[in-house]
């Protein structure tokens, strides 16, 4: 039986763009490419009736959320309120992997969602997440090597996830690639921007977390 | 003799001259908020809001970072 993935990706603001090109250039071919059924929902259709209902209807294993948030919810279009702490909609994590690339949802609702209501496995953050870009790359986010790092050590959980990693795999996997870019930044300061880059990179490497069963795989 | 708000003045100023020396074509975006320019972070500063808050947290723990970077090497 097809493992299922439901992805989001919201668009709304320079961060969430790079992050949707990201996923659509690197991370659905990937899941394409190892026979995964694949629920997109860019933009628009990143709205609560319709991620609560793939969620309902297709059953997902895995679900990466990649858009805005806060200590208590996961937002989608807009900042349409998705998922909440305190509403029925927290349920539909139960029995799920989950990647949250949105600010602070593993404060509480990730917490809430694992020891409470059954979800497997929950990445997110902890903190608002800090990216840095560079705005003469904004209409060619893959080319922006200033956002790269950030992109590169951010969508490494989900690019795991979806090659079949378990979540503790997956995390590693992230936090190495922060400490590859956070070293090289260390050792080239005199890299135009390096430590402004350096800075906001230990930040999101600090504030990223791993809660639940690091040895779950959503895609085996 | 400074007190804690005397101090803590002093790192909120060190922020936003920290800030103040960003390249002019470099985005900040904190997720939930937006991305700004360098100008939009530093009128955030000055107003010591909860966006200031995340990046005067963001830089004390950089500077942390260097006193137990010294530590670990030097014992």
């Amino acid at each position: 039986m097809k493992k299922k993935v439901l992805i989001t990706r919201v668009e709304d603001d320079e961060i969430t763009r790079y992050c949707s090109v990201w996923i659509e250039k690197k991370i659905i071919p990937e899941a394409e490419r190892r026979g995964l059924e694949i629920s997109d929902l860019p933009r628009k259709k990143a709205n609560k009736n319709r991620v609560c209902g793939v969620i309902s209807s297709k059953n997902p294993n895995l679900i990466l959320f990649h858009g805005h948030g806060n200590e208590n919810s996961i937002e989608g279009y807009q900042h349409q309120t998705l998922i909440h702490s305190d509403d029925g909609s927290i349920s539909l994590l139960s029995g799920k992997v989950i990647h949250s690339f949105t600010c602070s949802s593993a404060c509480i609702l990730g917490k809430k969602a694992v020891e409470e209501y059954g979800a497997l496995g929950f990445i997110g953050y902890k903190q608002p997440f800090i990216a840095l870009n560079d705005d003469l790359c904004v209409s060619r986010p893959l080319t922006d090597e200033i956002a790269k790092p950030f992109m590169e050590s951010a969508m490494r959980i989900s690019e795991a996830l979806i090659k079949g990693n378990t979540s503790g795999e997956a995390f590693k996997k992230s936090q190495d690639m922060y400490n590859f870019w956070i070293a090289f930044y260390r050792a080239h300061g005199d890299i135009k921007d390096a430590s402004d880059i350096l800075e906001y990179l230990m930040a999101d490497r600090s504030a990223q977390i791993l809660i639940g069963d690091p040895n779950i795989q959503a895609i085996d | 003799m400074k007190t804690e708000d005397d101090i803590k003045n002093e790192m909120w100023k060190l922020v936003r001259a920290r800030v103040s020396t960003m390249s002019s074509n470099l985005r900040i975006s904190i997720g939930g908020v937006g991305t700004m320019n360098k100008d939009q972070v530093i009128e955030h500063i000055d107003r010591k809001d909860s966006i200031g808050e995340i990046l005067y947290n963001a830089h004390m723990n950089y500077i942390k970072s260097f006193k137990q970077e010294a530590n670990q090497f030097f014992g």
